[in-house]
């Protein structure tokens, strides 16, 4: 578990996959950590990284590029990196920003890891 | 006297920071107490965070370069109708319409760039000074 500011971030393991829990906010002290984080777990041959946002508050433009830096750095490794769970809050987001057409989301984390 | 103190009440806050992310968002939390006080919708105490977090962000990168012997100049009002929130750096300025727009496909997975298309989206008012280093925003509490 880590943590920054408002943002406390849990990853474990299902089989191959790794499950990264967001917990509170991420603004723009805490979006170094999460890109640190995501970039660590994407640079792995067919990776998949779910992110679970079922308690994620809040997440300014600068979260938004660390998922995009994870999502660049994932691609030559054939990975995979969608999200679970987000509030209606965050979904609006994505939606504004029209990055539901980047990101696959999805409504639990076990349909994340199944991929439908 | 009651009149008088209303006034005093009413008077923005000013504050006036070093430019750099901590001090800004440290400036922003005294904001949204603010914002909590005066029982703004969850969505609406959402968009002033997040055209906050936007503008203060521009302000120390774009604004200032991360150069923290600059400031960043954060004024705010925030009443039971509306928030007004000024935010003013001590950078060149920039053209606001200058910028691309983030969500044409061509630029969809630039992780930067966002920031003035999130501000207009959320707020109810956005403008900047002619010069481009201040932004005025306003959300009201509907």
């Amino acid at each position: 578990m880590q943590s920054s500011g408002e943002l406390v971030l849990d990853v474990s393991r299902r089989g191959p996959a790794s499950v990264v829990r967001l917990v509170g906010a991420v603004g723009m002290v805490e979006a170094s950590m999460l890109s640190r984080q995501l970039e660590e777990l994407v640079q792995q041959p067919g990776c998949v990284v779910v992110l679970d946002l079922e308690h994620l508050d809040f997440m300014c433009s600068s979260g938004l590029g660390a998922l995009l830096n994870a999502h660049a750095k994932a691609r030559p490794f054939q990975g995979r990196l969608s999200l679970a769970n987000p509030s209606p809050m965050v979904m609006r987001l994505l939606e504004t920003t029209r990055l539901t057409n980047l990101f696959e989301v999805f409504p639990s984390v076990e349909k994340a890891l199944e991929g439908k | 006297m009651s009149s008088s103190l209303s006034r005093i009440e009413d008077l923005p806050t000013t504050v006036v920071i070093p430019s750099d992310l901590a001090a800004a968002h440290e400036a922003e939390k005294a904001l949204l107490a603010e914002v909590a006080g005066c029982n703004y919708s969850e969505a609406a105490t959402f968009a002033i965070k997040l055209a906050v977090e936007e503008g203060m962000n521009n302000a120390v990168k774009h604004g200032s370069r991360f150069d923290s012997r600059k400031t960043v100049e954060l004024v705010y009002d925030i009443s039971k109708d509306r928030a007004v929130i000024t935010i003013t750096d001590q950078g060149g300025g920039f053209d606001p319409s200058a910028v691309p727009d983030p969500t044409a496909d061509e630029n969809l997975e630039k992780p930067t760039g966002r920031g003035v298309m999130l501000m207009r989206a959320y707020m109810d008012e956005v403008a900047y000074n002619c010069r481009g280093n201040q932004v005025r925003m306003v959300k009201r509490n509907t």
